[in-house]
């Protein structure tokens, strides 16, 4: 199997990262930040600085001082008020960073404090004066099939329930950085962006020049896992303005504690579900109430909350459905696009809802979530025709045989009197790409194949290299088409003033669907190969011809296809202390068919931790709108020692539409491991789990309330 | 004050406060970008590198302390053999992803090498987790650790 060309690089740490860049005469820029999530600036006192040294506010941008996500709603500097603790409100510049430290000892600012409105109930109650519009909803969407509220006075049963999620810091290696070039008239910005296309655009608002005066490039990026995307607008035009008001070279570097406490998250989530079942025992109606906590401004919020709501009932098929979400403002950082977008709640919710549920009732759960799996010809929660076979069941026999999961199940928890054994297991899917008709909106997205005089071939594209493989992937899929030997296929980091604007790096998009545009360029280079010199071939995405959406209604293909997954998780929890250590991890999922077996599989590893570490570990809370932790040392992802070995398996299902038959893998495998985690620790300890992350005095707190009541 | 001592078998004498941190004496003064910075408070291992062979955080070290001493970075390291061994095991077992954490990781996992020549799942991810990565979920690096060892106690083909 083909061996990624930056392995080696790599290795040695000398692969184009930030890091390894500077610029003769560079200046350091600190970004002086709100202490407090909301108040009014009375006044800021500046001492008086050396020569070489700058202090630069909001007056000193030359055009909008706007800081553009999706909307343009959001000062780049703080004007007379802030927003959320650690908002921007001056930079400081210069060439020594202990002298701009002194600098920053100098300054006062004097805040009129106001009430901040910190929860979700803060933001829905109104009580406190909105932070956000006239009732703090960032974005709401929402669709009902059938009829809920009557199927529910026909239920034998009904069941509530309620769960909360926390924020979750991606934590990519390396910290978010920029450094902003001014030459003659133009300004290049570098950086790790995991979008670059939007930097220019960003950019050119505060700077007040037209799109074509700035460039950005992007450096070889050290994880981003979504937090690369919207965030990187905020430090990028922080620099281009330092480099103007200076004509210097400007960099910024986030340090690990700026980096936690100053950009985007996992969105903390609340999410009520109501369902009713009858006589025999299947779910008849079900109704999700999803609330995700967002930031001071729009930001992405509305993005994530989009696949929240789309995916919201998961795998299963219910013949009334009603799905309400709404994306409130409170005075926090803006959280934004995050592996698994809003899916990893929902899922959690859902799961979770439905294994209490069967409980209740009396009957495994697993089965009766296999009960109300979708099918092939079902019809989705938007009411999309499945046209492509779902094989959950293969996937959970395939899970089953790894793990032992049914041998298992409920057998283990009288093993120790001190340490209890349990195992638990998520099915999920995961839609993607998003239709464009609905949420992507529509514009071309192109890239080029160009075959050079010697007859080597270089893919152009923006699409980025986030450690996830896509330019292995890429160069894969033209190799497989020229028939030539992939080394002689190469793609750089990309160059926005070289590469066509591809557009997204992002929500699972890169293999399926620009890995597509990739295998129909190369098969158009392939019968001009014979023509003499340089060849050029430009390809634009194409949706599949069958795709219905309707955005007003929130009716139909929301997907171009879906994705699916399941993972058992086995712990074991001391009594004593509520410890939880995870001890086995087994999962299956199909994704098409991988092009790259062992970087789908890394992509998997991966996420799974990463869902692991959601719903175990990750604690990240505000206390008045101060974030309480904020370095490695208080905010703990895993380690090698908190996960053991992970066994998986891909089921092959190969879409139609997909280059080689692949689906989407960047993102699903992320979903379902928190709420395998819950229902492994629901086994353990016989107890309902409604909250991530499952801390040990969360758990305390359960078993001791189980006690009280037995 | 002038501080000596050697890096990657060169020696070097520097003019500079002794408090500096070692990992931006090695990035910024002698242009070693090699070693990464993922925390700067000693939680990542991104800043690996080998005091007198053994290893150590730059980050939490201060340059004054290694003052005589034998300093190995990644880019010194390379040289080796046992980088070789190691950098292809994770090259070709799929043991990085964005590689931030990569080079690090490769000291760390060389030092267990050194130190223990067949070491097992358990032995790899307590020696190990010290050095965090985001990307990988780990799995991949522990199977290229074993991998590597094993190819140490074959003789070298190179
Ligand atoms: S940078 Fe030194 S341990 Fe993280
Ligand atoms: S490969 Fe990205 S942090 Fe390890």
């Amino acid at each position: 199997m083909t061996v990624r060309d930056d392995a080696w690089a790599k290795c040695c740490g000398k692969a184009g990262y930030m890091d390894e860049l500077s610029f003769p005469g560079m200046l350091h820029v600190m970004v002086v930040r709100s202490q407090l999530p909301r108040a009014g600036i009375r006044s800021v006192h500046v001492p008086a600085v050396a020569s070489g040294y700058y202090v630069i506010d909001s007056t000193d941008i030359p055009g909008r001082n706007v800081c553009a996500i999706l909307k343009q709603d959001f000062p780049l500097l703080a004007e007379d008020r802030v927003s959320f603790a650690g908002q921007a409100i001056l930079l400081i510049a210069g060439p020594e960073r202990d002298r701009i430290l002194e600098i920053n000892d100098g300054i006062r600012i004097d805040y009129e404090p106001e009430e901040p409105v910190i929860t979700i109930e803060d933001a829905e109650e109104g009580r406190i004066p909105p932070v956000f519009g006239t009732d703090n909803v960032i974005a709401s969407i929402g669709f009902e099939r059938g009829d809920v509220e009557k199927t529910f006075i026909e239920s034998a049963r009904v069941f509530e329930d309620e769960f909360r999620t926390g924020y979750q810091e991606h934590l990519y290696l390396e910290t978010l950085r920029a450094i902003a070039v001014p030459e003659e008239g133009r300004m290049t910005v570098y950086g790790p962006f995991q979008i670059p296309d939007i930097v220019p655009v960003a950019v050119s608002i505060p700077l007040g020049w037209n799109t074509d005066r700035i460039r950005a490039r992007v450096t070889t990026i050290g994880g981003a896992f979504g937090g690369k995307m919207e965030t990187t607008t905020q430090i990028t035009c922080l620099s281009a303005l330092a480099a103007y008001v200076t004509q210097r070279p400007c960099s910024i570097v986030y340090d690990r504690e700026e980096d936690i406490t100053t950009t985007s998250k996992r969105h903390p989530s609340r999410i009520r579900i109501k369902s009713g079942v009858d006589q025999n025992k299947r779910v008849r109606a079900v109704k999700m109430d999803i609330d995700l906590l967002g930031g001071a401004c729009f930001g992405s919020s509305a993005v994530v909350l989009d696949s929240s709501v789309k995916m919201a009932t998961g795998p299963y098929r219910f013949e009334n459905v009603s799905v309400r979400g709404r994306a409130l403002a409170t005075n926090h950082i803006m959280p934004g696009a995050t592996r698994g977008f809003g899916v990893v709640q929902t899922t959690f919710a859902i799961e979770t809802h439905m294994s209490h549920v069967a409980r209740q009732l009396g009957i495994d759960p697993l089965d009766f979530r296999l009960g109300h799996v979708l099918k092939q010809g079902d019809r989705t929660s938007t009411d999309a025709v499945l046209r492509d076979q779902v094989k959950i069941p293969e996937i959970v026999k395939s899970v089953d045989a790894m793990s032992g999961y049914r041998a298992k199940r409920g057998r283990q928890a009288g093993s120790d009197a001190t340490v209890k054994k349990g195992i638990g297991i998520a099915l999920y899917s995961f839609g993607a790409p998003h239709t464009v008709k609905g949420t992507l909106r529509a514009r071309p997205r192109p890239l080029i194949l160009r075959r050079t005089g010697s007859g080597d071939v270089v893919i152009l594209t923006t699409i980025t290299e986030l450690g996830q493989g896509i330019v292995t992937v890429f160069r894969e899929i033209a190799s497989r088409i020229l028939d030539i030997p992939i080394e002689r296929i190469s793609m750089d980091n990309p160059d926005t003033d070289r590469d066509p604007s591809t557009l997204g790096t992002g929500a699972s998009l890169g293999v399926t669907l620009f890995g597509k545009s990739v295998e129909r360029a190369a098969r158009k280079l392939k019968d001009r190969w014979d023509e003499p010199g340089e060849i050029e071939v430009m390809e634009d995405y194409v949706e599949p011809g069958y795709l219905e959406w309707d955005d007003k209604r929130v009716v139909g293909d929301a997907f171009h296809t879906y994705s699916w997954g399941a993972v058992a998780v086995e712990v074991s929890v001391d009594l004593l202390t509520c410890e939880v250590q995870v001890t086995g991890v087994w999962a299956a999922h199909d994704i098409g068919r991988p092009i790259n077996d062992r970087l789908a599989e890394g992509q998997v590893d991966g996420a799974l931790v990463q869902g692991l570490g959601f719903g175990l570990m990750e604690v990240l809370e505000s206390k008045e709108g101060i974030l309480q932790q904020s370095r490695l040392r208080d905010y703990t992802i895993p380690t090698m020692r908190d996960i053991p070995a992970i066994r998986q398996f891909f089921v092959i299902n190969p879409y139609s539409e997909g280059p080689f038959g692949a689906k989407s893998v960047g993102e699903i495998p992320t979903i379902g491991a928190a709420a395998a985690l819950g229902e492994a620790v629901a086994d353990a300890l016989g107890i309902e789990v409604g909250r991530l992350p499952i801390t040990p005095e969360y758990l305390l707190d359960l078993v001791r309330a189980k006690e009280a009541s037995s | 004050m002038t501080i000596a001592f050697v890096v990657n078998g060169r020696p070097v004498v520097l003019e500079t406060d002794p408090l500096r941190r070692l990992i931006d004496v090695l990035r910024e003064d002698l242009g070693l970008t090699g070693v990464k910075e993922g925390c700067g408070e000693g939680e990542c291992g991104a800043c690996s590198v080998l005091i007198d062979e053994r290893p150590a955080l730059a980050c939490i070290v201060a340059v004054g302390a290694v003052e005589g001493r034998h300093v190995v970075t990644i880019e010194g390291y390379q040289e080796r053999d046992l980088f070789r061994k190691v950098a292809s095991a994770f090259s070709e077992t799929g043991a990085l992803q964005c590689g931030f954490c990569t080079p690090g990781m490769i000291i760390a996992a060389g030092a267990l090498i050194d130190a223990c020549s067949d070491p097992d799942e358990e032995t790899i991810r307590e020696a190990l987790s010290g050095n965090l990565c985001r990307c990988t979920g780990y799995n991949r690096i522990v199977q290229a650790v074993m991998r590597a060892s094993r190819e140490t106690k074959e003789p070298s083909s190179l």
